[in-house]
């Protein structure tokens, strides 16, 4: 069975058996934490692995991701002519270019359709999702209509084997409702800066959550502006 | 059998006696093939200067003035050749069966080597002695049976990419070595081991280092975009990274597509294992080459990127080059990636 990896080696060190398709990653972090970096090596690595990528912009326009890979060195025109690159605008609503764009970002039942009816498009066999930020969508919405849609997309995610990544950007949802939402995933990654305003060091926890426990390892990473996401060597720190 | 047919018949065996042996010979063939079809003209043009009257400077008075002169000894009929100056090219019209080399000509394909038409070959080294100046050629041939020839000044002399000085191996005028695929496949284990998520970054950027070089040298030699990326696949080839084929080239859009059959690192892959956690394309060096080559070729910046790569079950590894979105065009352009 085909298993996935990030495309982080520090992060995928510690994942010895990989990433099932199918399976639901939760990545929380504080702003300018480095998510979108994350997201982007996501995608690039599933692109050099064949699978098809599906990336839901709502922080920014597709055009961000687009030169973030490029500074990269990813030609996303290719990708995106061979339909292996999708791009899903649910930031700019009725000014949007994209082929994919959300009418109304206000309306989890119309992202649901469009995101249901990319992916029922998609001929290849592996595909890989990232929502990046899935909170931002969330916003102004009520939390049991937030539950609801959310298990009901997961439970269809997971049906038809796509691997998804959803981003969260910390201190937008209730704490309580984060934590109830973080049972539905399979792998959770917290990343947020530590020590002080002057010395601060990014930190990056992957775990699961086990028996009501959030159960991870801790390391220390850096952002390369060529190379991306760099995690320090294991840093033995268990929750 | 008459003694001119046959001896015409042991001219065309002998063209292709020479093209299956150099598709043995590592490195650059197309350079020695196109100085084994100037080599006889070279000779005659010593041997019968006198009796040859050059009155014009003109590129396609010279080369009629040889044609008489072939004519003249029984070689041929001047006048089954029409030639017209477009430019500064010359072009050339002839009908196959009317040429003494159509033998060699048909039979090359079908055997698989490497073609260069002695004509066109015949008039690079008249016009080289004559004119002084060096001309690259191309040919090709209608559905009709009718050759159309082009020779167009090459801006610089026409130099092998590989070659050998004394006891130096050279590529693009610089010094080069031979790896085996054992001590490739080391380097690259070494830079796995110390540093891992290098690994693609460094094979791209040296690919692209490496191929510009080699793009650089041969524009300057082949003006023709099509026929200075076909010069640099070949070296590819004769260099042993694969056998690329160009599916199509577009050089208005910017854009190119390629096949490698049998790359270098998908066999180190074949034979050493992914680098790799999960099965993805292997080839970044062949990436960063392409990338430069059409960079180069086009003056335009490329990016190329592998859709598909034998070592994931592929038939080949296929490479799709396309010009960066205009909203996206970064600060680097490919002037800038200079080495030297």
């Amino acid at each position: 069975m085909s298993r996935a990896y990030f495309g982080v080696e520090g992060l995928d060190r510690n994942l010895e058996k990989g990433l099932l398709y199918g399976s639901q990653i939760m990545v929380e972090g504080d702003s300018g934490i480095g998510k979108t970096v994350l997201a982007g090596e996501f995608i690039k690595e599933g692109l050099r692995c064949g699978d098809t990528c599906v990336y839901v912009a709502c922080d920014e326009p597709p055009i961000a991701m687009r030169e973030h890979l490029l500074n990269f060195k990813v030609g996303t025109p290719a990708y995106e002519e061979a339909g292996r690159l999708i791009f899903i605008d649910a930031y700019e609503e009725g000014e949007s270019l994209e082929k994919y764009a959300l009418s109304d970002l206000r309306n989890l039942d119309k992202y649901f359709a469009l995101e249901t009816e990319v992916l029922r498009h998609i001929t290849g066999p592996r595909v890989r999702l990232v929502v990046d930020s899935i909170s931002t969508l969330f916003t102004s919405i009520d939390s049991p209509d937030i539950l609801d849609f959310h298990r009901a997309r997961i439970k269809q995610l997971r049906k038809k084997g796509i691997l998804a990544m959803d981003i969260f950007v910390s201190d937008v949802l209730e704490p309580r409702l984060v934590t109830i939402t973080g049972h539905l995933y399979n792998f959770i990654l917290n990343m947020s800066f530590s020590g002080n305003r002057h010395n601060s060091v990014r930190l990056l926890q992957i775990g699961k959550v086990k028996s009501q426990q959030f159960v991870s390892s801790r390391h220390m990473f850096t952002i390369s502006p060529v190379y991306g996401i760099l995690v320090s060597a294991d840093m033995g720190v268990s929750e | 059998m008459k003694d001119d047919v046959i001896s015409k018949e042991v001219i065309n065996y002998l063209y292709m006696s020479v093209c299956k042996t150099l598709k043995n010979v590592p490195f650059s063939n197309r350079y020695w093939v196109e100085q084994i079809m100037m080599g006889p003209a070279q000779y005659i043009l010593e041997e019968y200067m006198d009796e040859l009257q050059f009155t014009s400077k003109k590129p396609a008075a010279v080369c009629i003035t040889f044609l008489n002169f072939l004519e003249s000894k029984g070689f041929l009929i001047s006048k089954d050749y029409q030639m017209e100056e477009l430019g500064n090219d010359l072009l050339v019209h002839v009908k196959r069966d009317k040429c003494n080399y159509r033998k060699y000509c048909l039979q090359t394909p079908v055997e698989g080597l490497l073609f260069y038409c002695v004509r066109v070959g015949t008039f690079q080294a008249v016009l080289q002695k004559i004119l002084g100046k060096s001309y690259s050629a191309s040919m090709e041939t209608d559905q009709c049976g009718v050759c159309h020839g082009k020779l167009s000044p090459a801006p610089n002399p026409i130099e092998e990419i590989v070659n050998r000085d004394g006891d130096v191996l050279k590529i693009a005028g610089r010094r080069a070595i031979l790896l085996s695929k054992q001590t490739f496949a080391s380097l690259l284990m070494s830079i796995k081991e110390h540093a891992p998520h290098t690994l693609k970054h460094v094979l791209y950027d040296a690919g692209y280092r490496s191929g510009a070089l080699l793009a650089r040298k041969t524009r300057d030699s082949h003006p023709d975009q099509e026929e200075s990326l076909q010069v640099l696949l070949n070296e590819i080839k004769n260099i042993g990274w694969g056998r690329v084929e160009l599916v199509s080239f577009n050089p208005s859009q910017g854009r190119a597509s390629l096949r490698c059959y049998d790359s270098f690192q998908a066999a180190i892959v074949a034979e050493y294992g992914s680098f790799y956690r999960s099965p993805q394309v292997n080839c970044d060096f062949l990436r960063g080459l392409f990338a430069a080559f059409v960079s180069i070729v086009l003056n335009e910046e490329i990016i190329c990127e592998e859709m598909n790569c034998q070592s994931v079950g592929g038939d080949y590894c296929e490479f799709l080059a396309m010009p960066l979105p205009k909203n996206l065009l970064g600060k680097e352009k490919p002037s800038d990636r200079r080495i030297d």
